[in-house]
């Protein structure tokens, strides 16, 4: 799902500085050990990086010279029923974690988990899905480390504290990590350099929400996205609370209490799932899916112009506010990502309960 | 064409019941052959013609050939209880992997805090596992019922696509919904805390929750408790009492907290130092029901002085840590937080 958008943009400024300089260059050939996927994104030269919270790490691929899939009428009718017969197991074992399209080549790729933990990636190729092992790659990859030393352990000399990566998006050279923490009611923020070094820091940031400038708490992300707003590189985040906030990104400082600019609430008993940004006839919009309200759309020059916070309260039950938003006419949207100029796709829960993978155009934009 | 349906008695072997031809384990299955251009299809459920399978996908896996065998490996193990079918050429062998008579079932170990009253600004339970427990779909499984009108109350717990589970799979962090538990929002503005003051209310896991192996708990789990009044008080590391060990003796130090705490935030967050600067090793054994924390030295106690040291992160079931209120009040200031005790043991 996650969020290309400014991706695109700063890629074209990577692949302008490092004409002669690979970002690949760097990468091994080997097994990766991946433990777990729960984030994926796309960066410049077909790379794809995937959030693995079980080895505490983020792991990126070399898909440059991956085939491209045979797309022509994009359409899975029931996706966990298919991931159950290609798993040999209950469909209600198999779960689709993440969906996200190489812009490169518009290669559609689903990050699954069984409950075992197992995790797996699919192309979508010939409506149907076909695994793409990642035991054998041109990789590199870095560790996220958690808040606590890794020497901490129960008395079973387990370790309980775990952070599970929500989110990753790349940006202006760096890939950035959202985490929820399991122990802690807050939001791990991390910016780490790319290509990964054996010397880098990490930033991490302490993430807050002020309600209304009256209260303020940790604010846990679910999933970010990242795009020029009045021509300054910034994050739009969704809280696990509802608001759509905004942080320019040259705010980020390792260290600092970090507080986002509220620009709506979306309403009660609903969580972000993904945000993309589309563009149509030179205007640029971002599309949201939401667990509990259909897909959202807001213009992004609302967003610039909505320069202040939220001050005021919603007053309507289940009301938002803010920055204005249409519904369109999309409900139980899980997954979404931008497919090309014109499309996007997604994976939907349709009224019969099946799972189904489908595209539209930008005609709804 | 062949059809060869095999039962399954002796469940102990690992490899199970034989034809001459056709044999399985949860990890294989591998048929006698020779011909190095045979192939062999795995498929969930049981068929007994090439015509039902032709909208049904194969098992992946990975098919060897030896001199004598051919072997399937899928990607996953098969799954206890459930049908598959090789497809061999014309012949069709379907199986079925057994269930454990004395298979131990998944069930609920403890769940923290699991006190008979909850404050209504209460945020997140632990809920601890005896067997690693299948994440996903794990929220279709718990609810939270009003105990007055026994109805599921909406958008109680906040479900994730990832659900917040230890390594080991074995503790599952379940959150309230935060947007209702944090003061103004809109959703705390419209419809309020979750749990209302006065009311009682169960959270109840149904049995059909599954663990990794895709075999359900058997029992529900219910646990029910009374609300009261929201808790906006800073837990105070002053308060707790100490219950000291003798000096050259390994016996534990009990801590009594005053206060139910966060099970989670109290691991890895506690250090005794000795008056060396040096930190004591040992283990704490985190009692949240019990209210107390238990460190039981693997060295033996001097007769000296020791301090316990605390992170700023330590909470109550609230959100409240030894820093800061969970939702702070921005007109008003905050103390410095009191994060060391010192202690003396003695003969």
């Amino acid at each position: 799902m996650k969020k290309l958008i400014l991706t695109l943009l700063i890629g074209l400024l990577c692949v302008s500085i490092h004409a002669n300089d690979s970002l690949t260059k760097d990468f091994v050939t080997g097994n990766p050990e991946i433990g777990s996927i729960n984030a994926m994104t796309f960066g410049p030269e077909g790379i794809l990086f995937l959030g693995d919270s079980k080895n505490s790490q983020i792991v990126a691929v070399d898909m440059s010279s991956a085939k491209k899939a045979t797309n022509e009428k994009l359409y899975l009718k029931d996706i966990e029923s298919l991931l159950g017969e290609l798993l040999g197991a209950d469909s209600d074992q198999v779960q689709i974690i993440d969906m996200v399209v190489n812009p490169a080549n518009q290669n559609i790729y689903i990050g699954a988990q069984h409950s075992s933990g197992k995790s797996f990636l699919f192309l979508v190729n010939n409506n149907t899905l076909e695994n793409i092992p990642l035991n054998a790659v041109s990789f590199s990859k870095t560790a996220v480390t958690n808040v606590v030393k890794p020497d901490a352990k129960d008395r079973r000399g387990r370790s309980l504290r775990k952070l599970a990566i929500t989110d990753i998006q790349f940006a202006n050279g760096r890939i950035m990590v959202s985490g929820l923490n399991n122990a802690e009611f807050a939001s791990t923020f991390r910016a780490i350099s790319f290509p990964f070094t054996n010397t880098q820091k990490d930033s991490s940031l302490e993430i807050y929400h002020a309600a209304h400038g009256k209260y303020e708490t940790h604010a846990p992300i679910k999933t970010f996205m990242t795009t020029n707003i009045n021509n300054e590189p910034h994050i739009i985040a969704s809280y696990t609370c509802t608001p759509l906030v905004v942080f320019p990104m040259k705010d980020l400082t390792p260290g600092e209490h970090t507080k986002g600019r509220t620009v709506a609430e979306l309403g009660n008993w609903n969580t972000p799932l993904d945000i993309i940004e589309m563009t149509r006839d030179g205007k640029r919009y971002i599309l949201m899916a939401n667990s509990n309200r259909a897909l959202m759309k807001f213009k992004v020059s609302d967003i610039e112009s909505f320069s202040s916070t939220l001050t005021t309260r919603v007053k309507e039950r289940a009301g938002t506010d803010g920055v204005h938003f249409i519904n369109l006419p999309f409900v139980n949207v899980q997954q979404l990502d931008k497919l090309n100029d014109t499309e996007f796709v997604f994976i939907q829960r349709e009224a019969n309960g099946k799972l189904v993978l489908k595209t539209s155009s930008n005609r709804w934009l | 064409m062949i059809r060869l349906t095999i039962i399954v008695l002796l469940i102990t072997l690992e490899v199970y019941a034989q034809s001459p031809k056709f044999s399985f384990s949860k990890e294989f299955v591998k048929v006698r052959s020779t011909d190095q251009k045979n192939e062999i299809s795995v498929f969930i459920g049981e068929y007994a013609t090439k015509d039902e399978l032709t909208t049904k996908k194969a098992i992946l896996g990975n098919i060897n050939q030896n001199s004598s065998y051919l072997t399937f490996t899928p990607l996953l193990p098969f799954q206890v209880n459930t049908t598959y079918t090789a497809v061999f050429n014309d012949d069709f062998f379907t199986f079925s992997i057994p269930l454990d008579a004395n298979y131990n079932h998944l069930r609920v170990a403890e769940i923290y805090p699991k006190t008979s009253t909850l404050p209504s600004n209460f945020l997140k339970w632990y809920i601890s596992f005896s067997t690693p427990v299948n994440p996903t779909h794990i929220y279709d499984h718990i609810r939270l019922i009003n105990n007055t009108t026994k109805a599921k109350v909406d958008r109680a717990v906040l479900p994730l696509e990832t659900p917040l589970l230890s390594d080991d799979s074995k503790l599952l962090t379940l959150w309230i919904e935060p947007g209702r538990q944090k003061r103004d929002l809109g959703p705390n503005t419209h419809l309020g805390e979750v749990l209302v003051e006065g009311e009682s209310y169960t959270l109840a896991i149904d049995k059909n929750l599954k663990d990794t192996k895709g075999v359900p708990m058997n029992v529900d789990f219910k646990y029910s408790f009374r609300v009261i009044e929201s808790d906006r008080t800073q837990p105070n590391i002053e308060q707790w009492r100490f219950i000291l060990p003798k000096s050259n003796t390994k016996a534990p130090l009990i801590i009594h907290l005053n206060d139910v705490l966060d099970y989670g935030s109290l691991y890895h967050n506690l250090t005794i130092i000795n008056n060396k600067g040096k930190v004591m090793d040992g283990v704490f054994a985190i009692e949240t029901n019990k209210q107390q924390i238990v460190f039981t030295p693997s060295k033996y106690w001097n007769s000296d002085a020791y301090i316990l040291k605390c992170n700023p992160l330590i909470e109550d079931i609230s959100g409240n840590n030894l820093e800061r209120l969970f939702d702070r009040d921005l007109q008003k200031g905050s103390k410095t937080p009191v994060l060391e005790r010192k202690f003396y043991i003695t003969n």
